[in-house]
C-alpha cells in the first residue's frame, strides 16, 4: 500500500477531483504550491480550469507518472510524438486550445510543449487558404491589400 | 468528515470560447507554437487575416538575415551606379527597421546603411545577437566603426560576430573573411601576386593576434597558408583558448595534433584524417560533434574513427572512395543499424556506439564505383540530408525508401522540393 498522500482540487464548477501528491507534482504550480502550504485538508481551488479540461490534464499527468523523462523536456524538434501523446491529442480544437490554457496556468511544460506542437502541425506547411479552412477563418483583406508585398522581408 | 471516493464527472461545460485568433493573441503561448515553424509557415500566416497579420508580424521579424536573397537583391540595385533611386532604397530601409526594429532580436548586416539604421534607432532593444559581415569591403565601401553601432544600442547584444581591421575589440568571437579568400588575387596579368598573397596571409594572422577571444575561426582558401611552418600555425591558434569551432580549408594540418590540442573543439574542417587512425583505442573526443572532411577517403576507415568520437552528431565527406562489398560489409556489421537518441548504448558488455547523423557525402564519380555498396551505405545512414553521386535505380530505391530527410540530391530535377512532392505523391498512391 503506497503511502502517496492525496491533495483534492476543484476545477472552476466546484467540482473535486482528488489526486494523488506525485500526479500533482507534475504540476509546477501545485507543486510550489503545497510545498509552501504543507498538507492541508481543503481543496485547492483552480478557478481558470473546467471540469472536462481537467481531467484530460490528470490523464495525462498519470500516463506520464513513471516518466523518468518527464522533467527534463525533450527538445529535440525532430522527435516524433508517440503513439498514447498522438491519441491523446485527438479532440475537437476548442479542448486543445483549453488544454493550453491549462498547461500554461499549471506549469506543466511537457503537456504544454506537446500541445503546441500539435497546433503548429495543423498550421505548417499550409498556404493561408489551407489554414483559413483548417480553422475556419475569414479573409479579411482587401483585394489590393492581399497583392501588396507583405513578405518582402522574405 | 470528508469521505475520500472518486466523485463522478460533471455534466458536460457549455461550448467553449477559446478560439485559434484568442490563442495566438497571447504572445506567451504563441511563442511556443512559432517556434516549431520555419520562415515558410510564418509567412503564410501573416497573410491569412489581419489578426493574423499582427499576431505573426512580430515573428517575422525575429530574425533578418541581409545575406538573404531579397536583402541582397535591394542591396545589388543600391549598389549599381546607374541606378536612381538609390536614396529612396536607403530610406525606405530606414523606414523598415524603424518600424520594425523593436522585433529584431537576430540579426545579420552587412551593409553599412542597415547598420546605421540600427545604431540610429532606438528601438532597437531585443536585439540579442548582431552578426556584422565585411563583404563588401573590397569594394571601397567605407567600413563602419563596429563600436559606435554597439554603443548605440541600450544594451550590448550578447553575441557579436565577425571583424574588419578597424573593430578588434573584446567582443569579436568569429572571424571569417571572405574578401581575404577574394578569388581576384588569382587573375592573370596581376603583378605581383606573391606580394598580394603575402599581404592577405599577414593580415590574416594579425586579425587573429587582435582578437584572443575567437570561438570560431575559418581559415581563408590560401594555399599559401602551408607556406608558413606547423609550428607557426599551431602556436598562433593556441592563444586562442576559447576556440570551438575551426575551419582549416586547405591547412595541411594534422587531425590528431587538433584534437589534442583542443579538446573542447565541436567543429571541425579539416582537410583529411591524417593521426585519427593511429589514435590508442582510449582515446576519445567527446565534445566534438561537427566533423568535415575535404578529401576522399577510404569509408571504411570513416567507420573506424567513429569509435573515437562518440558525441559526433554530423559527418561531411568530401568524397568517398567505396571499397568492395565484402570488406565493407564487415566493418559496417560492427555499426548498428538504429539510431539511439541517448548515445552509446551497452549490448551486454560490449558498448555500442550509434552512427552518427551523416549529413551529406559526396561520392568521386572518377573512382570505381560498386553501386551495391553504396546502396549498402545509405541504408545505415538513414539521416541523410544531402547527397552527390550519380547512382543507379538500385541506390535511388535505397535512398527514396530509407532517407527520409533527404534533401538534395544529384539528378533530381526541381531539387528539394520536386523530391518531397512527388515522396508526398508516393505515400499517397500507396495508402489507396
Amino acid at each position: 500500500m503506497s503511502a502517496h498522500s492525496q491533495i483534492l482540487l476543484t476545477s472552476s464548477e466546484g467540482t473535486e477531483f482528488i489526486i494523488d501528491r506525485d500526479i500533482a507534482d507534475k504540476s509546477m504550480l501545485l507543486k510550489c504550491m503545497l510545498e509552501d502550504i504543507g498538507e492541508i485538508g481543503q481543496a485547492v481551488p483552480l478557478p481558470n480550469v473546467s471540469g472536462p479540461i481537467l481531467t484530460k490534464v490528470i490523464e495525462y499527468c498519470t500516463h506520464h507518472r513513471d516518466d523518468p523523462n518527464f522533467l527534463s523536456a525533450n527538445d529535440d524538434v525532430a522527435a516524433d510524438i508517440d503513439e498514447w501523446d498522438l491519441e491523446y491529442c485527438k479532440v475537437d480544437q476548442g479542448t486543445l486550445y483549453e488544454l493550453i490554457l491549462a498547461a500554461n496556468y499549471l506549469d506543466i511544460k511537457p503537456l504544454m510543449d506537446l500541445t503546441c506542437k500539435t497546433v503548429a502541425n495543423m498550421i505548417k506547411a499550409k498556404s493561408p487558404e489551407e489554414i483559413r479552412k483548417t480553422f475556419n477563418i475569414t479573409n479579411d483583406f482587401t483585394p489590393d491589400e492581399e497583392d501588396q508585398d507583405w513578405v518582402d522581408e522574405h | 468528515m470528508t469521505d475520500f471516493h472518486p466523485t463522478p464527472l460533471p455534466p458536460p461545460t457549455p461550448a467553449s470560447t477559446i478560439t485559434i485568433n484568442a490563442l495566438i493573441y497571447i504572445p506567451e503561448l504563441l511563442q511556443p507554437i512559432v517556434d516549431h515553424f520555419e520562415r515558410p509557415d510564418i509567412c503564410s500566416c501573416i497573410l491569412v487575416s489581419r489578426h493574423w497579420n499582427q499576431c505573426f508580424t512580430p515573428s517575422l521579424w525575429h530574425t533578418v538575415d541581409t545575406l538573404s536573397k531579397p536583402w541582397q537583391e535591394l542591396f545589388r540595385r543600391h549598389d549599381c551606379k546607374y541606378d536612381l533611386p538609390r536614396d529612396k532604397i536607403a530610406a525606405r530601409v530606414r523606414e523598415t527597421i524603424a518600424s520594425h526594429g523593436h522585433h529584431i532580436r537576430h540579426l545579420t548586416a552587412t551593409w553599412n546603411i542597415v547598420l546605421e539604421a540600427v545604431a540610429a534607432n532606438s528601438g532597437c532593444t531585443n536585439l540579442t545577437s548582431l552578426v556584422v559581415g565585411s563583404v563588401m569591403y573590397h569594394r571601397k565601401v567605407t567600413p563602419l566603426d563596429l563600436k559606435t553601432v554597439i554603443a548605440a544600442l541600450p544594451h550590448p547584444p550578447l553575441t557579436v560576430l565577425y571583424a574588419t581591421d578597424q573593430t578588434a575589440t573584446p567582443l569579436v568571437q568569429w572571424l571569417h573573411l571572405p574578401w581575404v579568400s577574394n578569388r581576384r588575387i588569382y587573375r592573370t596579368g596581376i603583378v605581383n601576386e606573391d606580394l598580394r598573397r603575402k599581404i592577405t596571409v599577414e593580415r590574416f594572422w594579425s586579425l587573429v593576434q587582435q582578437n584572443p577571444g575567437l570561438v570560431r575561426l575559418r581559415f581563408p582558401t590560401l594555399g599559401a597558408m602551408n607556406d608558413l611552418s606547423k609550428e607557426y600555425i599551431l602556436e598562433q591558434l593556441l592563444a586562442l583558448k576559447e576556440l570551438r569551432d575551426l575551419d582549416l580549408e586547405l591547412t595541411l594540418l594534422d587531425a590528431r595534433t587538433i584534437l589534442r590540442l583542443f579538446p573542447k573543439l565541436e567543429r571541425l574542417r579539416i582537410y583529411n584524417m591524417d593521426g585519427l587512425m593511429v589514435l590508442s583505442a582510449q582515446e576519445q573526443y567527446r565534445n566534438l560533434r561537427h566533423l568535415g572532411l575535404r578529401t576522399y577517403v577510404l569509408f571504411t576507415n570513416v567507420l573506424k574513427v567513429l569509435h573515437h568520437l562518440p558525441g559526433l552528431e554530423e559527418l561531411w565527406i568530401k568524397g568517398v572512395a567505396v571499397e568492395p562489398v565484402g570488406h565493407l560489409r564487415t566493418t559496417m556489421a560492427s555499426i548498428p543499424i538504429t539510431l539511439s537518441p541517448n548515445g552509446p548504448s551497452t549490448r551486454g558488455d560490449e558498448v555500442v556506439v550509434s552512427p552518427p547523423v551523416i549529413k551529406a557525402f559526396y561520392i568521386d564519380e572518377t573512382l570505381p564505383r560498386d553501386d551495391e555498396s553504396i546502396a549498402l551505405l545509405v541504408r545505415r545512414f538513414p539521416r541523410l540530408v544531402q547527397i552527390r553521386a550519380g547512382v543507379n535505380r538500385a541506390t535511388k530505391k535505397a535512398l527514396w525508401e530509407h532517407c527520409y530527410y533527404l534533401e538534395e540530391m544529384h539528378g533530381v530535377k526541381g531539387g528539394a522540393e520536386a523530391w518531397k512532392r512527388r515522396r508526398a505523391e508516393d505515400k499517397r498512391k500507396r495508402c489507396k
